[in-house]
């Protein structure tokens, strides 16, 4: 009974932990607990799980060359994208804080790019949702949105970091924003 | 004179949005220039929400560089991807300088929550009824 209250409450206190950084996603790069960082790793991957899910019902809904496997394979391959968008998005920190002087650890700053995530992700359920029961189609408004809000976080963590030179991370942000397009541009390709 | 370098920000950042915004409109050339005249009025309408009422009313000034890359990645997604999407770029903008204007926000009344919430509201509300007049797919 008490391992079983232990396990409730350790589960519980993760839960909260998980919760909380997603809000203040900026928090993430101050923890150097590395446990964190690659339980954070499931954000982005569902997140564009679930994009590409809404994506692949879209096209089967009227391409008639779309198919289950099709949108099966769409999405393992959006799994992929996001991923390396969250690498990406880290990476571009890194390099931001070289230009402006500013020492940023990028494997840590990835632990803040995962949980930025997090809104983003119910955005994109609630898409999916949408979709499955009344059959509108979401990839647009709740798909893009979803991302986009994703990468409002991110940008809030990159001035968080920046200081006094914050045009510096303002173009980087955009950098980062393009690339992250330029991904979900790859999705929409390969969705065909 | 002392230049607000933050005010150039959010009306350069605005005013490229609204460029982007006359590009997504179909339309006739009567139609299109109507819809160019009310973006002109609705980004100089957001810049008074944002830098001189909620200064004013709650003592809260936003930082628009949190706007900046979004018109930035409009301008890459119409160029370089090919995108004809509009509004969720103008959306997260608003999204991103709202956020970071309640959390500047430290008094946390229902008052100012309301009036931060409600500026983000008319802002995305009064660009979307323009879009939606001149055509552009939401």
């Amino acid at each position: 009974m008490d391992r079983k209250g232990d396990f409730k409450t350790d589960f519980l206190r993760y839960a909260y932990t998980i919760g909380e950084l997603c809000v203040h996603p900026e928090n993430a790069y101050r923890r150097s607990n590395s446990e964190y960082i690659f339980a954070g790793i499931l954000l982005p991957c569902l997140t564009y799980l679930f994009f590409a899910l809404n994506l692949g019902l879209e096209r089967q809904s009227f391409l008639s060359s779309a198919t289950g496997f099709k949108t099966l394979l769409l999405v393992f391959f959006a799994i992929i994208v996001g991923i390396v968008t969250a690498i990406v998005l880290a990476g571009i920190a890194y390099l931001a804080g070289r230009a402006a002087d500013r020492e940023i650890n990028g494997l840590r700053f990835l632990g803040s790019v995962e949980y930025s995530f997090g809104f983003g992700l119910i955005i994109e359920l609630i898409g999916l949702i949408i979709r499955l029961i009344t059959g509108a189609n979401t990839t647009s408004s709740f798909g893009i949105l979803g991302i986009f809000v994703s990468l409002i976080f991110v940008f809030r963590c990159y001035f968080d970091l920046s200081e006094e030179k914050k045009y510096i991370f303002a173009l980087f942000s955009a950098l980062g924003g393009i690339l992250t397009m330029l991904g979900l541009n790859i999705l929409f390709f390969a969705s065909y | 004179m002392k230049i607000d370098r933050n005010l150039i920000f959010g009306t350069v950042a605005l005013i490229l949005t609204g460029v982007c915004g006359i590009f997504s409109l179909n339309g006739d050339i009567g139609s299109i220039l109507l819809s160019a005249l009310f973006y002109i009025i609705a980004a100089a309408a957001v810049l008074l929400i944002y830098s001189y009422l909620l200064p004013h009313f709650i003592g809260v000034n936003v930082d628009w560089l949190y706007y900046v890359p979004f018109p930035l990645m409009l301008i890459a997604s119409r160029i370089i991807l090919g995108w004809d999407l509009f509004m969720p770029f103008y959306a997260a903008g608003i999204i991103a300088i709202t956020l970071d204007a309640y959390s500047k926000y430290k008094a946390k009344t229902l008052r100012g929550t309301l009036m931060i919430a409600g500026a983000g509201t008319a802002s995305i509300t009064l660009f979307a009824l323009i879009s939606l007049c001149g055509g552009v797919v939401l």
